[in-house]
């Protein structure tokens, strides 16, 4: 009782584009028949973002040949790809690949930073990403560098329609350090909060810097940064859940400021906020 | 051995249709219609007299057409359709399997899904060779096939 004898190839499309993405390509494994139907574009286009269609036609730095693309190999492309979309190119869209849900990314640009408006650029200044090649390669035009500071204030906004819904989702302060690195000792408090709900927002520490001996105990009272693998560093700033389309949350309001102890601060450069799915635990 | 569908309002004619194992069923063409099949014939009209379907058999038609009467109830509440096709899709491998192939077979696009996910789910996380021995599927790859297929879904099998 061979069911890929009989039952025909979009049938059992069908039921494998009801599994994961990560199953789908395991599937690929089983027979001929299976492979043909695991890495149909009927299976892909599901795994894909609804709108995805509309997400690349919009962006101004997507090819075309995107289009030519099967709907296995689009999948994967923007998964390791961002494309620029928004306003002045200031936001990225890819992929997740587990879940196949959005990751959308906020340019320093696109972020409201007290002080850096640019009329100011002693305080902070606006580099262009291909002047600096220090720092890790940016996906967008601009990165914004601390000269310094005494009032540290980031705020990131998104509105939470154009994320996929019903998930869990991370956000993540995105950033490098230059040299003349200082006033970071001091942890820096990130919140988030949605902006339709009245709870949420308690704010939590965060050591965008911790030294060594921080590094070493075993529970801190803040959060810890990681190197990515684009060689950025990256900070968690707070989790939350996108409900159904229906109930609009309006938009996720994101926070990271040190204006409590202000001290001097100097050498950090901002990419970004990234947002992305996170697992449930 | 026939059987009837139950005395609802009599909205229609009814049609008759013959398994494979020449069971008969009356079924009003409300129901009926859930299959794309038998509304495209209705439509055409040519639904007189008992209508063959030699891919079904009896009592997977018996369990369809069941299927097809809640689902065309207009009485029913979305809650109460979902916990019943909830139970109703709860069974073993071979009655599954032959849901699928006359769903599929009949055209019966919500039955198909239905049926469809419920394979999904049973497939989720296994590892192909669990799959081929759950549904007697030989693998019919070349062993150069196999490592090929095998490098460009490497991130899926990874420890």
């Amino acid at each position: 009782m061979d069911i890929t004898r009989t039952l025909p190839e979009e049938c059992i499309a069908n039921i494998i584009s009801g599994t994961s993405p990560r199953d789908a390509c395991r599937l690929s494994l089983v027979s001929r028949a299976f492979e043909s139907a695991a890495t149909s574009n009927l299976v892909w286009e599901r795994f894909l973002p609804p709108d995805y269609q509309e997400i690349i036609s919009s962006s101004s730095s997507s090819s075309s040949s995107l289009n030519l693309l099967t709907k296995k190999n689009l999948y994967f492309h923007l998964c390791d790809n961002p494309i620029l979309i928004g306003n002045g190119n200031n936001m990225s869209f890819q992929i997740d690949k587990l879940s196949g849900k959005k990751c959308l990314m906020l340019a320093a640009r696109e972020l409201t930073i007290i002080w850096g408006s640019g009329e100011t650029p002693h305080y902070w200044e606006w580099i262009s990403s291909t002047q600096a090649p220090v720092l890790p390669k940016s996906r967008f035009s601009e990165v914004a560098h601390l000269r310094i500071v005494w009032w540290l204030d980031i705020k990131g906004r998104i509105e939470t329609k154009i994320l996929s819904p019903k998930t869990k989702y991370g956000a993540y302060f995105i950033y490098s350090m230059v040299d003349r690195f200082y006033g970071f000792n001091v942890p820096v408090k990130v919140s988030i909060r949605l902006e339709n709900e009245v709870e949420g927002g308690d704010a939590t520490n965060a050591y965008l810097n911790p030294s060594e001996e921080l590094l070493q105990i075993n529970q801190q009272d803040g959060r810890l940064p990681i190197k990515r693998e684009d060689m950025w560093m990256e900070i968690e700033i707070g989790e939350f859940f996108n409900g159904s389309q229906v109930d609009d949350h309006g938009a996720v309001e994101m926070c990271l400021k040190e204006v409590q102890v202000l001290n001097g601060k100097s050498g950090l450069v901002v990419h970004g906020i990234e947002l992305r799915p996170k697992e449930e635990s | 051995m026939s059987s009837s569908s139950s005395p609802m309002q009599s909205t229609g004619r009814k049609l008759k249709l013959k398994s494979k194992d020449d069971e008969t069923f009356e079924v009003e063409e409300a129901v009926a219609v859930k299959s794309q099949i038998f509304k495209y014939m209705v439509e055409d009209g040519v639904s007189n007299g008992p209508i063959p379907l030699p891919n079904v058999n009896g009592k997977t038609l018996a369990r369809v057409l069941q299927w097809c009467q809640k689902h065309a109830d207009p009485t029913i509440t979305e809650d109460e359709l979902n916990k019943y096709d909830a139970g109703f899709i709860d069974v073993d491998q071979a009655v599954l399997y032959d849901l699928l192939m006359a769903a599929n077979y009949l055209n019966i696009e919500e039955l198909l899904k239905l049926a469809c996910m419920r394979v999904a789910d049973m497939i989720k996380g296994k590892s192909p060779d669990e799959i081929r021995r759950t549904f007697n599927i030989k693998n019919d790859f070349t062993p150069e096939e196999e490592e090929e297929v095998r490098k460009e879904n490497a991130w899926a099998l990874g420890p």
